[in-house]
């Protein structure tokens, strides 16, 4: 299984940059989400999550170290928290990590939100 | 023609109002992150309301860019359409107001005015309610957002929605929508 590298760019849309690492489990999105077709690039993501979740119980950590998403990204993140959520009930070990500035007040906000209709853990931590 | 725009007139309306950014014309997104960059830098030293402006702004434009009735169609290899508007950022002692305009179909006015009344009704917890309750809703076929802009508009500034719409035709009317954001926001 190939790993997902993204590099993040800022020239017109906002890209974020993406790291799922099939051999160590650890996936990691950062910077910003601004997308010009949101649903398709976080559908590359889900897909490869889902084919990562399907090869038996192996441990996955998410670190979402986002510091902007608009409105649109926020509804995929929610998708990949569902499935997250679904990969932990089925008995894998799961960790989502989400970073934040200690300032960001509604971004603290938004990840409570997301967490609670995911209905998932998620650990909030300072950058 | 002897009624021109008199640019030092608007110039000197900029002025008196402390008017920061102002934009008219295609909401492209080579523009949209010039403006994005140019509103991050600009208020560096506060984040959390540089941030609430930025986003904010983002939102707005991407209301713009996809549901204003006027349209621009860009290129001939590869043809790329937004919608024209109006976007203002001006500033008094205590807010920062932002400002954004369209041209709208007369038979998008009642749901949009709705839309808008829904949301100022609320306080913090009955918006993210709503937010929550949006997003959960399954996509919509053709629609490139998520439908919760204007919502999360609400939430970020923490102050109401004002509206204004002027029609103009029996087809158009123009819409204004406007929104302050305190300078010493705190997030509940």
């Amino acid at each position: 299984m190939e790993n997902i590298e993204i590099k993040g760019e800022k020239t017109e849309f906002f890209i974020p940059t993406v790291n799922f690492n099939a051999e160590t489990g650890v996936c990691e999105i950062a910077g910003e989400s601004y997308l010009e077709e949101t649903f398709e690039f976080y559908q590359k993501l889900i897909d490869w999550l889902n084919q990562y979740t399907s090869q038996g119980k192996k441990t996955l950590i998410f670190n979402c170290k986002l510091t902007y998403f608009n409105t649109a990204s926020s509804k995929a993140i929610l998708e990949i928290l569902r499935l997250l959520k679904n990969y932990q009930e089925s008995g894998a070990d799961v960790k989502i990590n989400w970073f934040y500035h200690e300032w960001d007040d509604d971004m603290k906000m938004e990840v409570e939100d997301l967490g609670l209709d995911a209905d998932v853990k998620i650990d909030l931590l300072t950058f | 023609m002897t009624n021109k725009i008199n640019i030092f007139d608007y110039y000197m309306d900029f002025e008196e109002n402390n008017v920061i950014i102002y934009y008219k014309g295609p909401f492209i997104e080579t523009i949209l992150a010039k403006i994005s960059e140019d509103i991050k830098s600009r208020f560096d030293t506060d984040p959390l309301t540089s941030k609430k402006i930025f986003s904010i702004f983002i939102e707005l434009a991407q209301n713009i860019a996809h549901h204003s009735a006027e349209r621009n169609v860009f290129g001939e290899a590869r043809i790329k359409i937004s919608g024209n508007g109006t976007f203002q950022l001006s500033e008094s002692d205590e807010y920062f107001t932002l400002v954004s305009g369209n041209l709208i179909r007369n038979e998008d006015v009642p749901e949009i005015i709705d839309k808008c009344n829904t949301v100022n009704e609320l306080d913090i917890e009955g918006l993210r309610k709503l937010k929550r309750d949006l997003r959960n809703l399954p996509r919509r076929e053709g629609h490139k957002g998520a439908n919760i802009g204007l919502v999360d508009i609400a939430i970020k500034a923490q102050n109401p929605l004002r509206v204004e719409v002027t029609p103009i035709n029996e087809d158009f009317s123009y819409f204004i929508i406007s929104v302050d954001v305190s300078k010493t926001s705190k997030a509940e």
